[in-house]
């Protein structure tokens, strides 16, 4: 990216954006409509040369060019991907119900499969140790340390998927207390969701900056290049 | 009729991939040794998937286009936004299908991969992180007039939240130099992350699983959907 | 002063953009020295891990982030394929669901990668992109099955199958290590990866995302994890040699001093506020 004309027009775009800051304006939603066009452009292109065409297009192409007739089977991958534009009109839309039903049921499969993968590992994670004389080395400082988090971890825990059973009455005072420490914790929790996620944020604006500053602006006040 | 179709073929797909997955590679002998009859099925199955889900491609450029040609062609308001749509829409085919080396003559070459860079590294990076720059701002001016203690929760909300911004930047890093480790802004913010923060998400990614599994149940037998 | 604390309630939005943008030039302008981080502990799983990767082992990178999140994943790509080239470890790049993604890869990948003597199809390859339309958990999950079923050409239109590096690389089990790069990876990967086969992964994400994930590195479901630049910039650290990550780390200090004032402004304009309305009782 070392052009100096794609430079500028990202410069220029730039700006163009942060001038939304001063209000809506007619250059800004031209900038808009532009990145949307060339975006969409581009990513119809991608998905023709990188998916359609090697995956879909070679084998038919081929199976009729002398290569293996089973290539042509592919030809029928064609009726339920036109169902997806049923979608486009209201007399059709019935048709695309039929793929989106059969994503549904590939989803719905996956998900039989993924989430006890993902969730069993998490429930044996919170079986830790409580006891700080049980470690190999005895009893130390260290060791009293991790028990004591692993305390608060589960307490924590606790408390947290009490808060979010709706369906228990909270009006027993040791279940109440229960129920406040849990969103006590859910505080702390979301003031660190908060941080990182003002980090996010400030990260792209200095990703701009930088951009701006040093591959703009001081290419031309060092070496003079326009 | 057409909700049944829907449903028995929502069935069939779950339990493919279900069955595919619970019954063995390869059975023991005692129970007779089959191998898994779906798995030589496997690959052709994903294939196809990936390829009729990627056939879809054009469902939002014809909404696009539909949506703008009118507005081009009759000129209403807002038509010239439409046209620079439309132009810069064929720029994007055409700087994506020809800026690979060797796909036209060389003279045309080096002016297509001008245009796919300013088009892509210019327009495009500079549109897209642009506009994720301007939340930092809107941050900054959400941080001024929202972000009030007024009470315990809210208090701790923010202590946690400074803590961790200060912490996970080499500021605190400076700040806090000269006390003894643990105590240093940067291992309290790793505590913070590490102990009620991961306990707190993780309880509710174990109650969201469970109910994304109940939704997976029920979609998959199409119970209390519409095609139910 | 209350009238001055009112001012502070009142203060113009604009006034606070000015002030944003100036606070996070200065760092540019001036140079600041970083200090040094101590890497957490999730920064040294996955630095341990590549350090630890045999030589005729392969890493899977899937690198599927674009101009959107580019603030933060590209030091985390940068840094660790820059490992992976000190110690001349092979790998191969996706780009699952996001068809602008393989260019950004391989513009950091190929100068590291031409610096540190590496040829292309015999020491890497970029796959390119993996259309993800039918559901994440089917490509990633058919990818690991077998990667010349879901792609056969590489980014630039040449059969896998020809290039070396590829005859040796068939399913997961020839992966040594996942790394996956973008906004927020789907544990997707954890699921079908490393819950099913048991390989390593590791993730680069953006700060919002980690403490999301966080839960995974505690329960090692996830050998290592970058959140942000601040993991790019302990990794760095560890690697001994500063770069993207450092800068722009070093940046986000003055970046969250901007908010940090801002909200105390505005607790102060409230303050104000409340000083005005019991005067006026009064």
């Amino acid at each position: 990216m070392n052009d100096r004309l794609v430079i500028w027009v990202g410069a220029v775009v730039t700006l163009v954006v942060f001038s939304y800051l001063a209000g809506d304006n007619p250059v800004y939603r031209l900038i808009q409509q532009a990145a949307l066009g060339a975006s969409v452009g581009i990513a119809l292109v991608i998905a023709w040369q990188q998916v359609l065409e090697p995956m879909w297009w070679a084998p038919i192409r081929g199976a009729f060019q002398g290569g293996s007739r089973a290539g042509a089977l592919w030809l029928l991958a064609l009726v339920p991907g036109a169902m997806w534009y049923g979608s486009l009109s209201k007399k059709w839309f019935w048709v695309s119900t039929i793929i989106f039903g059969l994503f549904a049921g590939v989803a719905a499969g996956f998900t039989f499969k993924g989430i006890p993968l993902l969730v069993l590992p998490q429930i044996g994670g919170c079986l830790k140790p409580l006891n700080p004389f049980a470690g190999p080395g005895g009893f130390t400082w260290q060791a009293l340390g991790d028990c004591l988090n692993n305390l608060l971890f589960l307490a924590a825990l606790a408390t947290t998927l009490l808060y979010f059973f709706f369906s228990i009455r909270m009006e027993n005072r040791l279940l109440g207390t229960s129920v406040r420490l849990g969103r006590l914790m859910i505080m702390v929790a979301l003031g660190a969701m908060f941080g990182n996620t003002v980090m996010t944020r400030m990260a792209y604006l200095i990703e701009r900056m930088q951009f701006l500053y040093e591959n703009w602006l001081a290419p031309m006040w060092h070496h003079g290049a326009l | 009729m057409q909700r049944r179709l829907v449903w028995v073929i929502t069935f069939v797909a779950g339990l493919f991939f279900l069955l595919e997955f619970v019954l063995p590679e390869e059975a023991p002998a005692w129970l007779g040794g089959f191998r898994n009859p779906l798995t030589p099925y496997l690959d052709g199955a994903t294939k196809f998937l990936i390829v009729v889900a990627t056939m879809a491609f054009l469902v939002g450029p014809v909404n696009l286009v539909r949506q703008h040609l009118p507005t081009a062609l009759r000129r209403r308001k807002g038509w010239v936004e439409s046209v620079v749509f439309f132009v810069f829409l064929a720029a994007g085919i055409v700087a994506q299908a020809y800026h690979a080396e060797g796909r036209t003559a060389v003279a045309m070459q080096a002016a297509l991969d001008r245009l796919y860079g300013v088009l892509f590294y210019g327009l495009m990076l500079g549109f897209g992180a642009s506009s994720m720059a301007l939340l930092a701002f809107y941050l900054v001016s959400a941080a001024h007039r929202a972000f009030r203690v007024n009470n315990l929760e809210g208090g701790l909300m923010m202590a946690s939240a400074v803590i961790i911004l200060l912490g996970q930047v080499p500021l605190g890093d400076w700040l806090t130099q000269g006390l003894p480790e643990p105590v240093q802004l940067p291992s309290v913010a790793q505590w913070i992350l590490t102990v009620p923060n991961t306990a707190v998400q993780r309880a509710v990614l174990l109650g969201a699983c469970g109910g994304a599994f109940a939704a997976a149940v029920r979609q998959w037998l199409g119970v209390g959907t519409a095609q139910g | 002063m209350t009238r001055w604390l009112l001012k502070l309630h009142g203060l113009n939005a604009r006034w606070l953009y000015l002030g944003t943008a100036i606070l996070l030039v200065v760092p540019f302008v001036v140079l600041i020295p970083s200090p040094a981080t101590k890497p957490s502990r999730a920064v040294q799983g996955l630095y341990a891990m590549i350090e630890s990767c045999p030589p005729d082992k392969v890493v899977w990178i899937d690198s599927a982030w674009d101009q959107g999140s580019r603030a933060e994943n590209e030091a985390q790509l940068e840094c660790v394929v820059r490992h992976l080239c000190r110690r001349h470890i092979r790998f191969v790049v996706t780009s699952v669901g996001n068809p602008f993604a393989p260019e950004f890869a391989a513009k950091v990948i190929k100068p590291i990668a031409e610096d540190a003597g590496y040829t292309y199809g015999t020491d890497w390859v970029n796959m390119g992109f993996v259309q993800c339309n039918a559901g994440l958990a089917v490509v990633i999950s058919g990818l690991a099955k077998n990667f010349h079923n879901i792609r056969e050409k590489d980014v630039d239109g040449k059969p896998i199958g020809e290039l070396p590096l590829m005859e040796h690389v068939r399913t997961i089990e020839d992966i040594y290590l996942v790394y996956a790069i973008t906004y927020s990876p789907t544990p997707d990967w954890i699921s079908f990866v490393k819950g099913q086969f048991g390989t390593p992964v590791a993730f680069g994400c953006m700060s919002i995302m980690g403490p999301y994930y966080q839960t995974f590195v505690e329960s090692n479901q996830l050998c290592g994890m970058l959140v942000g630049n601040r993991g790019s910039a302990q990794y760095e650290s560890l690697l001994g040699h500063r770069s993207l990550g450092t800068k722009l780390s070093m940046v986000a200090s003055f970046g969250n001093v901007a908010i940090l004032l801002a909200a105390l402004l505005g607790n102060l304009g409230m303050w104000g506020l409340a000083r005005a309305r019991r005067s006026h009782v009064r």
